[in-house]
């Protein structure tokens, strides 16, 4: 434009920062005015930063994860070779044992690293040959020693009928004996005949005929009415 | 001095205030959000954020998350502060991908305490001006000059945050006012009565 004045860096510096200016400059002076008033808006914070700001979590709730690790490489750094190599032992051996223990690995691979493991940790695996065995030798006797247990059970009643005895079944049940079903899983109301031939009379063993469940009467799974 | 102009509002007591929001203080936080949000929201709405308001809080989040790694003048925290927003509207221009709008009808304008309703009506317009003319700059130019001019910025903290050289800023400064002075000749748009007959 014809007969403008260039703008060199003080007229610039005094046009932005508000100071005294020439009078040609005055309407730039004044639009830059309005730019700094229209910018200062109240503005309200989002509510996530309103509740932080009202309850100061700011300071805790964001730890600096790279000066964390800078930490932790440095302490790692420090150490000398041996406390490296115990460390980094010590680090492989609980991922090992962590996957181990869920059974993450493949058979062969597990077996080898159970031996590890319980070779040099307390840690004690169950053998998984023997899984079930126990039960299973049960099943095939004849059923879970419900027989002896109820023996037991009514010595045990007829010897201290005091107070705080319930006489319940299941106080007196060996470790590792299957109990009841779960608690929420459906009960079969009937027992299949087929099944029912093969079991054991549920007179010799209540335990094992009735619906598991220790404190329902045997008669009363057996002799109630089917559901329609 | 210019009672438009964005001068340190905390002054002497800004380090007792950083100290105690570092401590958690909700004093503090509430003092430091007041003194610099709106410059931030002001920045954000003439750079064409979409969403001004959400993103002046998304740049304090992260301010305040990161108040224990501050250390400096107050002038320094406002600089600090404008880093952030700045990088946070990179980041929603990068997700929008678009360029800025010119925002003419924005409803907070016309939500604030009347009074005079010549005067309110008349700043509504010249806001909405301001925003055209600020939209008329090239991306460099415009936020240049608002970080001049609304964070208060010097030539230097304005290349550190945008990652120019000093003579680069003061050249995109420079050119941004003769570009605005041409506009305003051309339009014959009475600013300098309107703004000190506000005053």
């Amino acid at each position: 434009m014809p007969g403008q004045r260039v703008l060199d860096d003080a007229s610039v510096e005094a046009v932005l920062r508000g100071g005294t200016v020439a009078p040609e400059l005055e309407p730039l002076a004044g639009f830059v005015r309005v730019i700094r008033t229209a910018a200062a808006q109240p503005v309200r914070p989002s509510r996530e930063l309103a509740d932080r700001m009202a309850s100061g979590v700011f300071v805790t709730d964001r730890p600096d994860r790279r000066a964390n690790a800078g930490t932790t490489l440095s302490k790692l750094a420090a150490m000398s070779l041996r406390a490296k190599v115990a460390t980094g032992c010590a680090a492989a051996l609980t991922g090992l044992t962590g996957v181990t223990a869920a059974g993450a690995l493949p058979e062969v691979a597990q077996e080898r690293a159970e031996t590890i493991i319980e070779s040099v940790t307390p840690i004690d695996f169950p053998d998984r040959a023997e899984f079930g065995h126990e039960v299973a030798e049960d099943a095939q006797d004849g059923g879970v020693d419900g027989q002896q247990i109820s023996e037991q059970a009514k010595e045990q009643g007829q010897q201290s009928a005091g107070p705080g005895n319930t006489g319940r079944a299941d106080e007196h049940r060996p470790a590792g004996t299957p109990g009841g079903p779960p608690t929420g899983l459906p009960t079969p109301d009937r027992i299949p005949r087929e099944a029912s031939q093969e079991r054991p009379d549920p007179d010799d063993h209540p335990g094992a005929g009735s619906t598991g469940r220790p404190d329902v009467p045997p008669n009363d799974a057996e002799g109630g009415p089917p559901d329609p | 001095m210019d009672p438009g102009r964005a001068r340190l509002a905390i002054g002497e007591g800004f380090t007792e205030i950083l100290h105690s929001a570092r401590s958690g203080a909700p004093w503090a936080f509430e003092r430091l959000y007041i003194d610099v949000a709106p410059v931030v929201a002001g920045y954000l709405r003439l750079q064409g954020a979409a969403e001004p308001d959400d993103l002046t809080s998304e740049a304090f989040l992260g301010v305040f998350g990161r108040l224990a790694s501050f250390e400096g003048s107050e002038q320094q925290f406002r600089s600090w502060v404008f880093t952030i927003a700045h990088h946070r509207l990179v980041d929603e221009r990068r997700r929008a991908a678009r360029r800025p709008s010119i925002p003419t009808a924005d409803a907070q304008m016309f939500d604030r305490p009347g009074g005079d309703v010549e005067h309110d009506v008349f700043d509504v317009l010249g806001t909405a001006r301001v925003y055209e003319l600020c939209a008329g700059l090239s991306d460099d130019q415009r936020e240049v000059l608002i970080l001049r001019i609304v964070a208060d910025l010097t030539v230097e903290q304005v290349a550190a945050i945008v990652g120019k050289s000093v003579g680069a800023v003061k050249a995109l400064q420079r050119r941004a006012l003769n570009a605005l002075r041409k506009k305003l000749e051309r339009d014959a748009y009475p600013y300098e009565g309107v703004t000190r007959s506000r005053r």
